[in-house]
């Protein structure tokens, strides 16, 4: 190893950096329209998340409250027992899901753009 | 794949650096384009035009930092900056120009496995010439 100076420390550590950055920029979901599937007793809905709203849905133990709001979607409010549904909080990214099981409530995001459909599930190197 | 040739070809410009005029660094950076493309039979092709980015993009970072760096860079430091540098171009422009949002998802590799060579390169630069007499003579030739 020869000797190294200065600089060349600082802009090893700067490139390391840079590479660690292209590794979260490279897993973002970039572009295209996310929007949430919501299935409920056979049915299913579907509601973009670029547009607040919110959805009631009817089930077996009673009524599931699905809100969207800044982008993100999550079971607001449920009639279920343990509320466990409003406690796996919001979602955005694609293929992420909140569900009331107790309810038969399930919301998954999907979203439409190129590097989904690559189909990138895993990597090997 | 185009972005993770060794950048072996860069060893003639890293050691060009310390002597070689401008018009002569450009010349050895087109030659080296050049060569490539015929070598890897990309010459008439838009892949040439990603060679050509990138290393342009590198001899000038590396210029950069070796005039401005002055004693507190190396070899290794303005070969790396040179790789990243021209890794981060040619990724740019893949996204942008040709495979969109698919490209991103290789940006860490392509860029990683480039500054990996470059370091790798630097690295050899170094100590080729702090120990070679040849070098020395090439040196004094071309000033002299």
């Amino acid at each position: 190893m020869p000797r190294l100076r200065i600089l060349d420390y600082l802009i090893i550590i700067l490139s390391l950096l840079v590479v660690t950055a292209s590794v979260f920029w490279s897993s973002s979901s970039g572009g295209g329209e996310s929007r949430a599937e919501v299935e409920a007793s056979g049915q299913i809905y579907i509601m973009p998340l670029s547009r607040d709203g919110s959805l009631v849905l009817k089930g077996p133990v009673g009524e599931t409250r699905v809100e969207v709001s800044g982008g993100e979607v999550f079971i607001s409010d449920s009639d279920c027992r343990d509320k466990i549904c409003v406690a796996m909080g919001h979602i955005s990214s694609p293929s992420s899901w909140v569900a009331c099981l107790p309810n038969r409530v399930f919301v998954r995001v999907i979203n439409d753009n190129p590097t989904e459909e690559a189909g990138v599930d895993t990597t090997a190197f | 794949m185009p972005f993770f040739r060794l950048g072996l070809a860069n060893l003639p410009i890293l050691l060009g650096l310390r002597f070689l005029r401008p018009a002569d660094l450009v010349l050895l950076l087109l030659l080296k384009v050049l060569g490539q493309g015929l070598i890897n039979g990309t010459l008439v092709s838009y892949v040439i035009l990603f060679s050509l980015a990138g290393s342009v993009v590198s001899v000038f970072t590396m210029s950069m930092v070796y005039r401005y760096g002055g004693r507190h860079v190396g070899l290794v430091g303005v070969s790396v900056s040179g790789a990243l540098a021209s890794s981060l171009v040619q990724t740019a422009l893949a996204v942008i120009f040709i495979f969109g949002e698919t490209a991103r998802i290789i940006a860490p590799f392509s860029i990683g496995s480039g500054v990996v060579s470059g370091l790798v390169l630097g690295i050899f630069a170094e100590k080729f010439v702090s120990g070679s007499i040849w070098m020395q003579k090439i040196e004094r030739r071309y000033l002299g």
